[in-house]
C-alpha cells in the first residue's frame, strides 16, 4: 500500500550516530543563537534578522530572571539518586517478586507441565532477562562503592611506597650533624 | 506498566507534524506555557529554513520547524572544576524511559495545546503524532527480542551472526478509516567497534488521514492514546513477540 503522506522520520542524523557539535547539531546546519539566560551576549544583528524576535526574546528573558537558581535545583532534585532511592527500591523489590513468581511457574510447567507454548518461551526468556537486570541494578551502589575503596587502597599503597623511598633515601644520606662530627 | 526501556539507557523524542504551517507569530504564544512550566534557563537558537529550538536546563530541547513541534530529551555531561586540578566530568543519573517520556508529553501537550487554542489556532491541525525511543543497548546483553530480530535479519548467512547493520526498516502496523499506525525500526551496530554498542530507534507514528478531526478537542486524549500503543509496541518488542511463531 503507499502512504498518503511522508514517511519521513523525525530522528536527526545526530542521533544515528553520525558527526555532531556539543548542542548535537549535525555538522552541516548552521545556527545562530539568538538568547541565552545564562550567557549574556546576543548582537543586535543576530536579533534583527527575525521579525517579531525582539518581543520573542523579551519574553524569554523576563521569564527566566531571578528563576534560574531554583530551576537548577529542581533539576538536580530529579537527577540525585537520594530523591528517588527509597521508593524505587521498594518498587523494584515488588516488581523482583512479582516477575520471579511468574518465571517460576513458567520454568515448572517448562519440566512439569509438557513444555511452553512459543509465546511462553519468549516470555520465560524476557522475564529472566529483566530479572537478571534487576539484580544488577540491585548490585551496582555496592559495585560502585568497592571500586571506589579499590581505588583508595591503591592510592593509599602508592603513597606508602612513595614514603618509604623517601625514608630509605633520607636514611642512607648522612645528616648535616653526623657529617660535622 | 513495566517496559524494557526502563532497564537500559533509552531516550524519548515526541514529533508532531501540524498543518499548515506554524507562523512566527505563534512562537510567543507558543513559548509562555513552556516557560512557566519550567521557570529554566532556555537557550534559544534560530536554524536554517526557519527552525527554532529552545534548549531547556533539564536536558529537554524543543525544536519548531515550519511544520513540526518536536521535544527530545538527551543526557548531557557537565565539568565539575576544583582549583589546581583538571575539569572532570560529571555523569548525570540514567533515568527510566518512561519517567523521561512522561515529561516529554507533558510539554508536547503544553506546547500544542497552546498553539490549538492560539487566534489561528482553528486553522491549525494536527497530521501525525511520533513517540520514539532511542536506545544504547551492550550488543552481548541484548533484550531477547532485539536478539531475535538481528539473528532473524543474519538468518539467510546461516549460523553466522552479522559484522555490521545500519538498517531502518519501517513497517506499517494497523489502520482504520481515520489514521495508520507505522513503526521505523532503526538498527546501527558494528562489530568492528564494539565501545558504540547497538543504537536501536523505534519510532512509531499515527499518521491521520489526512488530519485529525477536531483537533483543539481530542489532541490530548490522541496523545494519550497514541502513548499506550507506542509502549504496547515497544514492550513487544523487547519480549520477542514478533517472533512467538519461531521461538525453540
Amino acid at each position: 500500500m503507499t502512504l498518503p503522506i511522508s514517511t519521513a522520520t523525525w530522528v536527526l542524523p545526530a542521533d544515528t550516530g553520525a558527526s555532531t557539535d556539543d548542542r548535537g547539531h549535525s555538522a552541516s546546519s548552521e545556527w545562530v543563537r539568538l538568547r541565552s539566560a545564562s550567557s549574556s551576549g546576543t548582537t543586535p544583528d543576530d536579533l534583527a534578522s527575525v521579525e517579531s524576535i525582539g518581543s520573542l526574546s523579551g519574553q524569554v528573558s523576563k521569564g527566566l530572571r531571578g528563576s534560574s537558581d531554583r530551576a537548577r535545583c529542581e533539576n538536580d532534585a530529579q537527577t540525585t539518586s537520594w530523591y528517588r532511592s527509597a521508593p524505587e527500591a521498594s518498587n523494584r523489590e515488588a516488581l523482583s517478586s512479582t516477575l520471579e513468581a511468574e518465571r517460576n511457574r513458567l520454568v515448572q510447567r517448562k519440566y512439569d507441565g509438557g513444555g511452553l507454548t512459543p509465546r511462553e518461551t519468549n516470555r520465560l526468556r524476557y522475564l529472566e532477562w529483566t530479572l537478571d537486570q534487576l539484580e544488577a541494578s540491585d548490585y551496582e551502589p555496592s559495585l560502585e562503592r568497592l571500586a571506589n575503596l579499590a581505588h583508595t587502597i591503591r592510592e593509599f599503597k602508592a603513597s606508602i611506597s612513595e614514603l618509604t623511598t623517601d625514608l630509605r633515601r633520607a636514611a642512607e644520606r648522612p645528616s648535616r650533624s653526623r657529617r660535622q662530627k | 506498566m513495566e517496559n524494557w526501556l526502563d532497564r537500559v539507557v533509552a531516550r524519548p523524542l515526541i514529533g508532531i507534524q501540524t498543518l499548515p504551517d506554524v507562523t512566527r507569530s505563534m512562537l510567543v504564544q507558543v513559548l509562555s506555557p513552556v516557560l512557566t512550566q519550567h521557570h529554566g534557563n532556555v537557550d534559544v537558537s534560530l536554524g536554517l529554513a526557519g527552525i527554532v529550538e529552545f534548549k531547556l536546563v533539564n536536558g529537554f530541547t524543543l525544536r519548531l520547524t515550519p511544520t513540526d513541534v518536536i521535544v527530545q530529551f538527551d543526557y548531557k555531561t557537565t565539568w565539575e572544576s576544583s582549583a589546581g586540578k583538571l575539569k572532570t566530568p560529571v555523569v548525570p543519573e540514567v533515568r527510566p524511559y518512561t519517567e523521561l517520556l512522561t515529561q516529554a508529553l507533558s510539554i508536547t501537550s503544553a506546547v500544542v495545546g497552546a498553539m490549538l487554542a492560539s487566534s489561528g489556532g482553528s486553522q491549525t491541525s494536527v497530521a501525525r503524532v511520533g513517540i520514539v525511543a532511542i536506545a544504547d543497548l551492550d550488543p552481548d546483553n541484548l533484550v531477547p527480542g532485539v536478539d531475535l530480530l538481528t539473528t532473524h535479519l543474519g538468518a539467510p548467512w546461516r549460523q553466522r551472526r552479522l559484522a555490521a547493520a545500519n538498517a531502518t526498516l519501517l513497517a506499517n502496523l494497523d489502520e482504520d478509516n481515520e489514521h495508520v499506525e507505522r513503526c521505523h525500526h532503526g538498527l546501527v551496530f558494528d562489530q568492528a567497534q564494539p565501545e558504540n554498542g547497538l543504537k536501536l530507534t523505534l519510532d512509531w507514528q499515527r499518521a491521520y488521514l489526512p488530519t485529525l478531526p477536531e483537533p483543539r478537542k481530542r489532541f490530548q486524549g490522541e496523545l494519550d492514546a497514541c502513548r499506550d500503543r507506542a509502549l504496547a509496541y515497544f514492550q513487544k518488542i523487547g519480549e520477542g513477540e514478533l517472533f512467538d511463531d519461531a521461538a525453540d
